[in-house]
Parts: structure tokens; sequence; C-alpha cells
């Protein structure tokens, strides 16, 4: 990485990480929206678990999809059953 | 959601599956990398993922550093599809072609709509602007519509005002209806007019509202008689001058002869029936049907039909022409068939007599007679009429007041 975009990404990275709090839009069992994720712990069809920085949040269902995904948001799709936060 | 699968599908995307121990090492590395992810799928051993075209290269050194392998399932988009069809050229070639040929015909106008007031036939319109060069599938230019709507409005006097909106590859004609200039020149104020008999016959009735009469209830006149003169005489031997006004009511008599002959044309249908359609394209006709025009006698309807789209014409007509043929019967009639059809006649003369409730028969006789080759029947009428003709005076070197 060049030395302009590393600090371009650190900047960004920093940024975010003051900006960035943490926001769960629950639409039915159905469908989650996450804001300010820092990243998946666990993936695969019965459950995800996202971290969001100061606690991780476990989501346990079936057929569970991320339907979509970049570095801040992401949705959760499929028939939830339960929501448990871990400290 | 479509707009976003068309960008990307315009973008082009991949479909990649990124085996390993810990695939979400992947997906948090390559997300803070600025790869976005779609249709993330997991199974057991492997994770299936949708990202960009451009984001590949990325993913696949990332994918190393998150000790996974990724692989290449699927490649969709049009620049995978472009790549695939590279080589054939006539595929460009056609493409450039149609739009080429999409912007020409955006240029010209392919429907025209009239809307033509009470009074003025659409058809007539059709006809004058198709002589002054504006029909449908012609080049469309600003100026050339301005000259035709001048045209038009010098042309037919009946148009006070035109206007030729052109929206896309419609054209929708306006009009407005103008005033008859033959009654604005009857209703000039400084017009002098005598009334005149137009018939011979004995007065019943005088109504004169300009004028001075010159006749008196009783007196018989005859055709071309003067009845109100508009020139009055004033007391100090100067002349007043008026566009005369008023009714003469005088009886008249007149005789009506009506003809039939003896041998009478009937029209009976065959049944022979048929018909003809169109489809016309870009003004270009295809026959649909290919039956011909039947021989013989035939009534013929035009239908004409638009299509159109979301309330939008489209350059596609479609005319169905119907051919109802006939045949003519010649038949012989005898003199109480005769005289009914006579009588009939003479009701519908009767009725073009009182229709302006100005006239009124007083007496009628009848009398029917057989000629060699007709059935005759003469009307002698006595009526009731107003007898009054307006007749213009010309007189110069003397000013009206």
């Amino acid at each position: 990485m060049k030395p302009f975009e590393k600090k371009l990404a650190d900047t960004r990275q920093n940024l975010s990480g003051k900006i960035r709090s943490f926001h769960m839009t629950v639409s039915d069992n159905r469908e989650v929206l996450i804001e300010g994720s820092r990243g998946v712990i666990e993936y695969n069809e019965n459950s995800v678990k996202i971290n969001t920085g100061k606690y991780i949040v476990a989501f346990a269902g079936r057929g569970l999809k991320l339907s979509c995904m970049n570095d801040y948001s992401l949705t959760i799709s499929g028939f939830i059953t339960s929501i448990e936060f871990i400290m | 959601m479509p707009v976003l699968s068309l960008l990307r599908w315009i973008s082009g995307y991949n479909e990649i599956s990124v085996c390993g121990r810990f695939p979400e090492r992947f997906l948090n590395l390559a997300s803070k990398n600025g790869v976005m992810f779609w249709k993330i799928s997991s199974d057991k051993e492997k994770l299936s993922v949708c990202i960009k075209r451009c984001d590949t290269k990325l993913a696949e050194k990332l994918a190393k550093k998150a000790e996974c392998s990724l692989s290449v399932q699927r490649e969709h988009g049009l620049p995978y599809l472009c790549l695939k069809y590279r080589h054939r050229s006539g595929l460009l070639v056609g493409a450039m072609l149609s739009a080429v040929l999409c912007c020409m015909l955006s240029c010209c106008i392919w429907n025209i709509t009239i809307n033509a007031p009470a009074g003025i036939n659409e058809y007539e319109i059709r006809q004058e602007l198709e002589a002054l060069g504006f029909r449908e599938g012609i080049i469309y230019r600003q100026d050339q519509i301005r000259d035709i709507e001048t045209k038009l409005s010098i042309n037919d006097k009946r148009i006070s005002w035109i206007s030729i909106n052109v929206a896309g590859t419609n054209a929708t004609v306006e009009l407005s209806a103008g005033i008859n200039a033959e009654k604005n020149d009857q209703k000039n104020e400084n017009a002098v007019s005598n009334l005149k008999s137009a018939a011979d016959g004995t007065i019943t009735r005088i109504s004169v509202r300009k004028g001075t009469s010159a006749v008196q209830i009783g007196e018989g006149v005859h055709k071309g008689q003067l009845l109100v003169s508009g020139i009055a005489e004033l007391p100090d031997g100067s002349n007043k001058f008026y566009d005369s006004d008023g009714e003469v009511y005088a009886s008249t008599y007149r005789t009506v002869e009506l003809t039939v002959p003896k041998s009478i044309m009937t029209v009976s249908t065959d049944g022979i029936n048929s018909e003809k359609m169109n489809l016309s394209l870009y003004g270009i006709c295809f026959p649909v049907f290919f039956s011909g025009t039947p021989d013989g006698n035939y009534i013929s309807r035009i239908e004409r039909n638009k299509c159109s789209i979301l309330g939008q014409d489209i350059p596609l007509k479609s005319e169905k022409q119907s051919f109802i043929s006939y045949k003519e019967n010649t038949t012989d009639i005898d003199i109480k068939y005769a005289e009914k059809l006579l009588k009939n006649r003479f009701e519908l003369y009767r009725l073009f007599l009182s229709s302006d409730g100005k006239t009124v028969i007083l007496d009628e006789k009848a009398e029917i007679k057989e000629d060699k080759n007709c059935f005759r029947m003469k009307v002698y009428l006595t009526t009731e009429e107003n007898i009054c003709e307006k007749s213009y005076i010309t007189i110069k070197g003397i000013s009206q007041e």
C-alpha cells in the first residue's frame, strides 16, 4: 500500500471508529439491518455473530443469510428466533 | 432494487466461493478494504459471495492473507457479455445501425392528431395539410411548421387560428373556427336595401321594421315587385336611407309535381361480405388478409385504428376495409304502390316547406296520373308565406348619417 493510501485508510479507520455507533433495525423477525459493525465472528445458516466493539450480537435462527455487507453495515435475512447480546 | 441490480450488471460482477477454516476472516478483511459483498451464502465448507468485477483481484490477495482459497464460480454482467461476443463484429455494426436508425426515425412525425372544432371536417384539414407537405413520415423542422400554420390559416377561411404542436414523434393540430366573412358583410351598417317580392300572390299581412311599405293588404303582387322601400323622403325634401327589414306575408299558389318510374330499382345484398386489413408501420403498408375486392357492386367501409402504448401513440396503424356486395333488381310497381311512394315523398316536401316556420299550407289538391313510363302526382298548393327578398342598392355620392 502506498504511504498516502495507508494514511488515508488509517484516518478513515480512526474517524469511523469515533463516528461509528451501533444501530440495529429489526423488521419483524425476517430481516435485521446492522450499522456500525466491526466484523463477522461467525456465519452459518443457523447462527450469525457480529462484533460491535462493545459486545457481540448473536442471532440464531433458520436459513440466515447475509444479504449484503460492507465495512460499516450489513443485512441479515432469514427466520430469526433469538437475538443475544454477549458482553 | 432493480436499479441497483442493473447498475451491478452494467459494471459486471463475479460470483466467488471462499474455502478455508475461517472464511469470516476473509469477509472482515475484505470489507475493511472497501470490498462490497452481496448474496452471501454459507455452506459447511465454503462461502459463496458476489463481488464487483473490479474488486476480484484485491479479494484474491486478501483471501491469501486470510489463509483461504478463492475461486471464481461465475461471471455476470455487460463487460463479460462484450468479451464473449467481441469477435462478432456484425453485432456491433447492427447495434450501431439500429442506434442510427432510431435517431433518424425519432426526427420524423409519425402521428398527426387533429382537434377540429364543430363545423370543420378533420379529413379536409388532413388533406390540406398533406397538400402543404405535412404528412406522417416527414422530417420535422420548426420553421416548416410555422410556414404550414401561416399558409393553412390564409388558405382556409374557416380557420381563424391554428397551432401545430410537436411532442416527440407526435404532432397535435389545434384549430379554432373563424367567423363567416359573408355574414359580416351583410351586417354592414351603411348598407341600403329594398325588399322585393319573391313570388306572385295576394298580400295578407305586413310587418315593416325598417323602410317604407310600398304595398297594402289585399293587393296582388307579382314576382320582383317592390314591397318595402329602403329610401324614405323626408318633409324637407331630403332622403333617408335604410337597410330594409320586415316581413310581408302573401297567399301564394304553387304546383308541385312528383314522379315515380313504373319500374324501380331495388337493392338486395347477396350475403357476400369480405374484409381486407392492412397494417401500416412507419408509413409502410403490409397486407394482413389477402382477400381481394369483390366483383360487381359493393359498399365499402374503412376503419382506421391507431395503436398506443401507455397513452402514447406509436407509428403502427391498422386499416380495415369491409366490403358488402349487393345486387340491383328492377321491379315493376302498380298504381297503389306508386301512390304510397308519392305520398311519402310529398310528406317529405311538406316537412321541408314548413321547416322555417314561416310557410303555412292553407289548402292542397292532389291528382295522380299514369304516363307512359312513370306515375305523376300534381299537387296544387295554396300557402301563406313571407315573400320578402332582400335587394341591396348601391348609391354613389351620398354620405350616410
